[in-house]
Order: structure tokens, then C-alpha cells, then sequence
């Protein structure tokens, strides 16, 4: 059990100086962005003096590595800037945005791994039979059909033609069956082969087999081992993939003209607001980060051997 | 061997059916200006909006442009963009996958974590990061689409070499004073191929399905360039009046997408039936 | 004089693979029987049908094999005519099964205690209970501090100490027969002997018949009671050990017999036995050693032989070999 707190505390370490890391290189990619941002927002008719107190009063003017450190220790106290285009401060933007993005994408990422974890165990037990063909078809085509293209047709039949869910737009519990269901179903789609692929392997296992001679019936060998062990590296696919569903969100609320972080990205990057894509990237690349630490810490935790490993290390 | 490659591959129904799908598509791109009966940017604006029918197979945009033509132009697009990201990331990829996994230390840990970083960031989070640096354009979707893929070579070539280092004709190669370069590539390279050949076959829908959707959100091929995506996104304003205009496009991605992903498959199942994908 | 009854008789067992090359027959009409208490090896090349005659014993044979013939009976059962729902009471608790390699065998992320009263749990023992007596059976089998080794896993036990778990673990509910595929086969020669010393005391502490499935005539030498030879798909020979050691009456036993390394004996080189092991999707007609054979006539490549018994409790498949 020491050895895992000491792995955790090291992970997480690591996970500080890869955060820090990112900012690093938000920082200076922010710094490469095309165009004066003084000039972006600002009226070409203001004298040039006014435009130089301008820049000094935002700090343009300063070398670089203090307008990072000047920055990174805003960033510390959750203040991403000025959104240039609206004036609002980009944190009060992405708060007021965020909640409506997590009820997209926590229903999603919930849903399609339990689905999908399910859909995949069956179609690989019942391997070769109809139903798994079924299941394997429908998830190769799934997964060749965009996302936005997916999402406007479901507008196309469900709001237009049969009129039964609403077309854009939040409007209560109705409005996000459309944008969830098309966001859930390409992840879906690649999940359930994952998992489909990864319980065969198991399947193939001589403990399976051993499993059976002790005398457990179907069900107990599947869940008790199959699923199981299968469900180690699934689960820690889901976590490393668990920032993915941030960019499917971008087109979905788009279409369907959801109000979240999604759609506020890409606005900004049409209107060149530059702060306001800092700051999201940022928050995304956080994501990032916080969710590749769970993942390692997870497969820890499910799986002896890589605590085996890790006492190796230690050692 | 090749021979043998192609009986195994005709057996292959996936892959059968993949290849006659890219087959189709290729053609189409190849033969374009026979293909289709206008140029991607004729305007009539008198006749715009119009149904599918005889002069106009998919009906007419905004602009009183052929569909049928601009979605035949825009598989040019699709192919040529797809291509050239996949020949950069390629590249990219299996150079880095090599040295990491050959040579190890800190090198591989160097490499490792960069390509663990943005393999793990969104995809199209990157690229639109990318495109903000760059600006929009269909150049710029190839590099952000380079940058964003290399990743997935990367790590199925460094666990290959991995493995394949310490097998046992690798040393018999060093122990008769093969110097590196020719180990990794007439020992070890070889040897990697087939799981290439199968994340190439993957990454290219992988890459048209990006490049469409930077084009639907304005941010890729910028109009009047026919691009699938941003043919998409133009009609979705009259979705009611002139359904078409989202749906040919769409048709398209999907079909050429499930084309490239069933070769995929079929390809795995011939060439390296364990690859993960 | 009494006949014991046999605890367990195969009759006329086929087994065959469906591939995409053609009908593999793996066994062929196969006739044995098990005695209670007694240690029955199965012996023959790899290949020979030896491990698909046991996974057909246990039912657990899979796609694209098939059993295609025969009967197993087991204590006045047919097995072959059980459901599939039935086959889950005699499995673990009336015939276990060991298997080859126990690394492999065993759940790498279970712990090994859990793996055992798992067993246990199926005769209706709470968990306390069973986990309690799994701990005393990981005692029995020898393995030193068995409260700790419980909470182990499969990897941190060396490969001797993972056989006798795999053994403890199928023999908590006291089977009436254990099969032991090939047991000692992936470890060192040194652990082979505490193994077959385990093997040996569960005949005589627990009366369990074993049907011990192996290549290696050594161990056969040191433990089995009764021996069938296997080649091809078929059984070839059937004795008591001393029989077939002693007055081996097929060739192929006698073959194998000779091609054993004696210590004690000023023999030459190794005898090898050239050839191989023939096609299964065409058996040769006739007898299936009939290639291979020193001593084969015209008459094997057509007369199929059946088994005769040569002398009490000794049966053989040869024509030529009548005495």
C-alpha cells in the first residue's frame, strides 16, 4: 500500500510539471498567433499614442517572460484575460458556459462506456453469430459517418419531419436528447470494438478454461474473469480518452447551437478573441493531464502487475 | 509473397469491398473534369436552390452552383489532403517510433511523453489550436492534421522495435557487426511493416473525417474550394427548403471514410491480426 | 473373483476439428476404463489426441471441434448425453481437471485465495468458511505461511508452488477423478518429483482416481498403475505398467520403449524413431502406425486392427502382434 502512495505522490508531481509544461507552450503559442491584438479590437482611427497606452496598459510592452510569469500567476488565481470580442472576463465567459458542456459530455462519456462495455462482452461471447456481425457492421459504418453530418440528419428527422424533438438550442431536458445521442454514438462505436477485442483476447485465455474445470457456470466465469480482466484495460483506455469527447462537443454544440464551451471556442477562433482560446485550450490541456494521471493510477489499481512493476521501480 | 498477399486478399470480403470502394473514389477524383458536367464554381444565380434533376444531378446551392460537380471536385480535395498529412505524419511518426524504440534511455522518454501529450489532447482541439496560430486555410489543415496524427504511428512502432531488438536474429546481426542504421532498416523496418500498412490504411479516413470537419466549421478549405465539409455547412441555412445540399456531401465523407476503414480492417486481418485498433 | 467396478468407461469416443483445410479426425473410437483409486496414464507424442480425449471428458471442447461418437460413463452416467447446465455439477466436484502450464492457468489478477474458495463457495460454504478452508488447503499442499500466500498473486508464487495451488484448488470438493494434463511439463525436474509426490498421496488419502496425461514415460515409470498408449488418434495399446514396460506388445511401444534413455544400460546411440505423425484429414487406411512401422506387411495398409486382449488386463491394436 506504500508503494502505491508513493506512486500516486510521484504521478501527480509529474502531472504538476506537465501542467506547467503546457502552460509553457500555450503561452508561446498564444505568442505566435497572427496579428497585433491592440489593432484587432481597437478602432484605426485612435491616434498612435493612444494605442501605446493602450499596450502598456495591458502589459503589451514588456518583455516576454514577464508577461508569462505576469500571466501564469493569473492563470494561478483563475483569471484567463479579457475576452476581446465581449469585454467579459474570459473566466466569467467559461464559467457561465461550462455546466452546460459537462451535461453533454458527462451523460455521454457515462453512457457510451457502459453500452459499450455491455454490447462489447455479448457480441464477443456470442462470437460469429448474428448478433455480433450485426454489432460489428453497424460500428464500422457508425464510424464512418461524421459527427456533424450525423447530427444534422437526426435534426433532419427528429425535429423537421416528425417534430418531436427540438431543433437548437437549450430548452430543457427534450433539447439534449438530440445533441447527447450524437455525441454518444461515435465514441460508441470504437469503444464497443475495443471492448469487443479485448474480451475475446481474454476469452482465449487457458484460465478461462480453468475457470470452467473448478466447476462455475457461464455467468460466473464471464463476470467473475472474463469481464473482469478485460474491463482493466478498457476502463483505462476510457479514462486516457476521456478528454476526446471535449473536441466532438465543439461540432455538436455548433449544430445545435448549444451554449457551452464548444461553441464558444469556435467563435472565438472565428473572431481571432484570443484570450478566450487560450484559456479553453488551457482548461482542455488540463483535462488532459489530470485524466493520463487517473489512467496510470487506476491501472495501478486494478492490476497487481503493474504494482509489481512499480515496486520495481521504487526499489 | 506478394502473390500470396493478393489470393489472401482477394478471400477478403472486407477488404474487397473497401478496395472496389476506393477504387471508385479515386476514379472519380482522377477523372473529374470528365466526371462532372460543370466547374466546382459556376454560378447561376437564377437557379439556385433548385431540386435534383436532369442538368443538375444534386440539385443546385446557394449560388446556383452544381452540387454534383462541386461534390465531385471535392473528392480531390479529400484524397490530395488525406495523402500528403499521411506521407508527413508517417514519416514523422515511424522516425521517432524507430529511434525511440531501438536506442531507449532518454531519448525514448523524451519521445514518449511528447507523443503521450498530444496523443491524448483532442484531436480536433489541436488542430483548431493550430489553425488559430497558422490561420485557415487548406495548407495549414494539412500541417495541423500532420501534427496531431504522427502520435498513432509512433506508438506501434516504438512497441514493435521494442520487441523486435532483442529477438534473436537482431543479435545475431550485431554480433556479425551490422552497424545500427542497417539493423533498423533492412532488420527491423521490414519486420514493422504490415502493422504500417494497417495505421496508414486507418489514419487516412481518420484525416479526411478531420479536414471535413475543420472545413464545416470555416476553419480548413475556405470557400470557393468545394471541400465535403464546408459544402456541408453552406446548406445547412436551408436545411427545410433544400435538404440535399447536407446530405450528398455527407454521403460522400461517409462513403469514401468507410471505404479507407474497411480496407483497414481487411488489411489487419491478413496482415496483423493482433493490432489493437 | 470380483470385478471392481470402473468409475469411469470410454467407449468408443471420436473426436474431430472442423477447419478451413479439412475434417481433422483427433480421435478415433477410442475404448478405456478408469478403476476408482487408481492412477491412469495417457501417454503418446504431442499431437496424438491425448489432451483433446480429456477436454472431451470435461465437455469442454470448443469450435471447431466436435465430438462425433461414443459414450463416457461415469458412475452409471452417459456425459456425452448431460445438458450443458448439467456438465456445471459434475465439473470440480465429481472430475477436475489440471492443466499444463500454471502460470497461464491461473487468473494473473485474482488472488490466489479467492481463486481457491471460489471452488469451495460452490458447494453452498459461506465465504468466511471457504476462505478458512482455502488457507488449509494451501497449508496442505505444502506452501509455507499460508494465511499471507492467500492474499498473493499467481506471479509472485514460483511455478511449483502455482501447480500444487492449481491441485489444492481442484481437489477441495474431492473429485472422484482429477485429470492432470501434461503436469509437470513446464517445471523443473527437481519440482516435478514434489509434484508427482502430491499426485501420488491424493489416490491414497483422498481416493481420487487420476487419468495422468503425458509424454514422458519417466513419470509414467514412477507413479501410474495402468498405462493406454495413444498414436494418431488412437489408443494402441492398454496394460498395467509393468506390462507395458516390461512385455510391450505393439510397435509403437516398443519403440517408444527402446528410444527411452537408460542409465544402466551400455545401449549406443539414442534409438529415434523416424517419420512422423500422419495426416489426420486422410488417415492412412488401415492401421495408422503402418508407415512408420519396422514390422508393417501388406495386410496393415488395408485390415484396420482392433484391440485383443493378449493376456489379463493387457490389450493390444496389432495383427502381426497376436501371441
Amino acid at each position: 500500500m506504500n508503494d502505491m502512495l508513493t506512486y500516486t505522490i510521484k504521478r501527480l508531481f509529474q502531472g504538476v510539471f506537465v501542467v506547467i509544461a503546457v502552460t509553457v507552450i500555450v503561452f508561446s503559442i498564444m505568442q505566435l498567433m497572427p496579428g497585433d491584438p491592440i489593432r484587432l479590437i481597437c478602432n484605426p482611427r485612435i491616434p498612435p499614442e493612444r494605442i501605446e497606452e493602450l499596450r502598456h496598459l495591458w502589459g503589451l510592452d514588456k518583455p516576454i517572460i514577464i508577461q508569462y510569469f505576469y500571466w501564469f500567476s493569473n492563470v494561478v488565481k483563475g483569471d484567463f484575460g479579457t475576452s476581446i470580442i465581449s469585454g467579459q472576463k474570459v473566466s466569467t465567459l467559461i464559467a457561465q458556459r461550462l455546466p452546460y458542456t459537462l451535461m453533454l459530455t458527462g451523460p455521454a462519456l457515462l453512457l457510451e462506456f457502459i453500452i459499450s462495455v455491455f454490447l462489447g462482452l455479448i457480441a464477443a461471447y456470442k462470437r460469429d453469430s448474428i448478433f455480433d456481425k450485426l454489432i460489428v457492421n453497424m460500428a464500422i459504418i457508425l464510424r464512418a459517418i461524421p459527427i456533424f453530418w450525423l447530427g444534422i440528419l437526426f435534426i433532419m428527422l427528429f425535429s423537421l419531419k416528425l417534430r418531436i424533438l427540438p431543433v437548437s438550442g437549450y430548452s430543457g431536458f427534450k433539447s439534449l436528447i438530440l445533441p447527447l445521442s450524437t455525441l454518444v454514438l461515435p465514441y460508441l462505436a470504437t469503444n464497443l470494438r475495443l471492448t469487443r477485442s479485448e474480451v475475446l483476447e481474454v476469452l482465449r485465455e487457458r484460465m478461462v478454461l480453468t475457470a470452467y474445470a473448478k466447476g462455475l457456470n457461464d455467468q460466473q466465469v464471464l463476470f467473475r474473469h472474463v469481464l473482469r480482466n478485460a474491463l482493466i484495460p478498457t476502463t483505462v483506455l476510457f479514462f486516457l480518452s476521456l478528454p476526446w469527447i471535449f473536441g466532438g462537443s465543439v461540432i455538436i454544440e455548433s449544430i445545435f447551437a448549444w451554449p457551452g464551451t464548444g461553441k464558444l471556442l469556435w467563435k472565438s477562433i472565428v473572431g481571432q478573441d484570443f484570450p478566450v482560446v487560450q484559456g479553453i485550450i488551457f482548461i482542455i490541456a488540463l483535462l488532459t493531464v489530470i485524466s493520463n494521471t487517473m489512467g496510470d493510477i487506476i491501472a495501478a489499481i486494478l492490476d497487481p502487475r503493474i504494482r509489481l512493476e512499480i515496486k520495481g521501480e521504487n526499489a | 509473397m506478394i502473390k500470396n498477399f493478393i489470393s489472401e486478399g482477394l478471400k477478403n470480403k472486407t477488404f474487397c469491398i473497401g478496395f472496389f470502394i476506393f477504387i471508385s473514389v479515386l476514379l472519380i477524383a482522377v477523372f473529374a473534369d470528365i466526371i462532372a458536367p460543370y466547374t466546382y464554381n459556376e454560378m447561376e444565380i437564377t437557379n439556385k436552390l433548385t431540386n435534383p434533376n436532369q442538368q443538375h444531378l444534386f440539385g443546385t446551392d446557394r449560388y446556383g452552383r452544381d452540387l454534383f460537380s462541386r461534390v465531385v471536385y471535392g473528392s480531390r480535395i479529400a484524397l490530395k489532403v488525406g495523402l500528403i498529412a499521411v506521407l508527413i505524419e508517417s514519416f514523422i511518426g515511424i522516425s521517432l517510433g524507430l529511434l525511440a524504440g531501438y536506442y531507449g534511455g532518454i531519448n525514448d522518454r523524451i519521445i514518449l511523453f511528447i507523443t503521450d501529450l498530444i496523443w491524448s489532447m483532442p484531436p480536433i482541439i489541436l488542430a483548431l489550436a493550430i489553425i488559430t496560430m497558422l490561420g485557415p486555410s487548406l495548407n495549414n489543415v494539412v500541417i495541423s492534421i500532420a501534427v496531431v496524427s504522427w502520435a498513432q504511428f509512433t506508438k506501434i512502432v516504438r512497441a514493435k522495435t521494442q520487441s523486435l531488438k532483442n529477438m534473436p536474429f537482431v543479435e545475431a546481426a550485431r554480433a556479425f557487426g551490422e552497424n545500427d542504421f542497417n539493423i533498423i532498416f533492412r532488420y527491423i523496418l521490414p519486420n514493422v511493416m504490415p502493422s504500417i500498412i494497417v495505421i496508414t490504411t486507418l489514419a487516412l479516413p481518420s484525416a479526411i473525417l478531420l479536414t471535413s470537419s475543420l472545413g464545416f466549421l470555416g476553419l480548413g478549405a475556405q470557400p470557393p474550394l468545394p471541400d465535403w465539409g464546408v459544402i456541408l455547412s453552406n446548406g445547412i441555412p436551408f436545411i427545410r427548403k433544400a435538404p440535399w445540399i447536407t446530405i450528398f456531401p455527407g454521403l460522400a465523407i461517409a462513403y469514401t471514410v468507410l471505404g479507407f476503414n474497411l480496407i483497414g480492417e481487411g488489411l489487419r486481418d491478413i496482415l496483423d491480426p493482433k493490432l489493437k485498433i | 473373483m470380483t470385478t471392481e467396478k470402473d468409475l469411469l468407461s470410454i467407449n468408443n469416443l471420436s473426436v474431430s476439428y472442423n477447419t478451413s483445410a479439412g475434417i481433422v479426425s483427433a480421435v478415433e473410437g477410442i475404448n478405456f476404463s478408469i478403476k476408482e483409486k487408481e492412477i491412469f496414464a495417457l501417454v503418446g507424442e504431442s499431437g496424438c489426441g491425448k489432451s483433446t480425449t480429456a477436454y472431451a471428458l470435461m465437455r469442454l471442447i470448443s469450435e471447431p471441434g466436435e465430438i462425433t461418437g461414443g459414450n463416457i460413463i461415469f458412475q452409471d452416467q452417459d456425459l456425452l448425453s448431460l445438458s450443458h447446465k448439467e456438465m456445471f455439477n459434475i465439473r470440480g466436484k465429481k472430475i477436475s481437471m489440471i492443466f499444463q502450464n500454471p502460470l497461464d492457468s491461473l487468473n494473473p489478477v485474482v488472488q490466489i485465495g479467492s481463486q481457491v474458495s471460489e471452488a469451495i463457495v460452490l458447494d453452498k460454504i459461506s465465504k468466511k468458511a471457504a476462505w478458512k478452508k482455502a488457507v488449509e488447503i494451501i497449508k496442505e499442499v505444502k506452501i509455507p505461511d499460508p494465511d499471507e500466500r492467500a492474499n498473493s498473486y499467481p506471479f509472485e508464487l514460483s511455478g511449483g508452488m502455482r501447480q500444487r495451488v492449481m491441485i489444492g484448488m481442484m481437489i477441495s470438493r474431492k473429485p472422484k477423478l482429477l485429470i492432470a494434463d501434461e503436469p509437470t511439463t513446464a517445471l523443473d525436474v527437481t519440482v516435478q518429483a514434489q509434484i508427482l509426490e502430491i499426485i501420488k498421496d491424493l489416490k491414497e488419502e483422498i481416493g481420487t482416481s487420476i487419468l495422468l496425461i503425458t509424454h514422458n514415460f519417466g513419470i509414467v515409470a514412477e507413479i501410474a498403475d495402468r498405462v493406454a498408449v495413444m498414436y494418431a488418434g488412437k489408443i494402441v495399446e492398454i496394460g498395467d505398467v509393468f506390462q507395458i514396460f516390461e512385455k510391450p506388445c505393439h510397435p509403437y511401444t516398443q519403440l517408444l520403449m527402446g528410444s527411452l534413455p537408460r542409465a544402466n544400460k551400455k545401449e549406443g546411440r539414442l534409438k529415434t524413431i523416424f517419420g512422423s505423425v500422419p495426416n489426420l484429414i486422410k488417415p492412412p487406411k488401415g492401421c495408422r502406425f503402418h508407415e512408420r512401422c519396422p514390422y508393417s506387411k501388406k495386410e496393415c495398409q488395408e485390415i484396420e486392427p482392433t484391440m485383443v486382449e493378449i493376456e489379463k488386463g493387457h490389450l493390444c491394436a496389432c495383427i502381426l502382434m497376436r501371441k
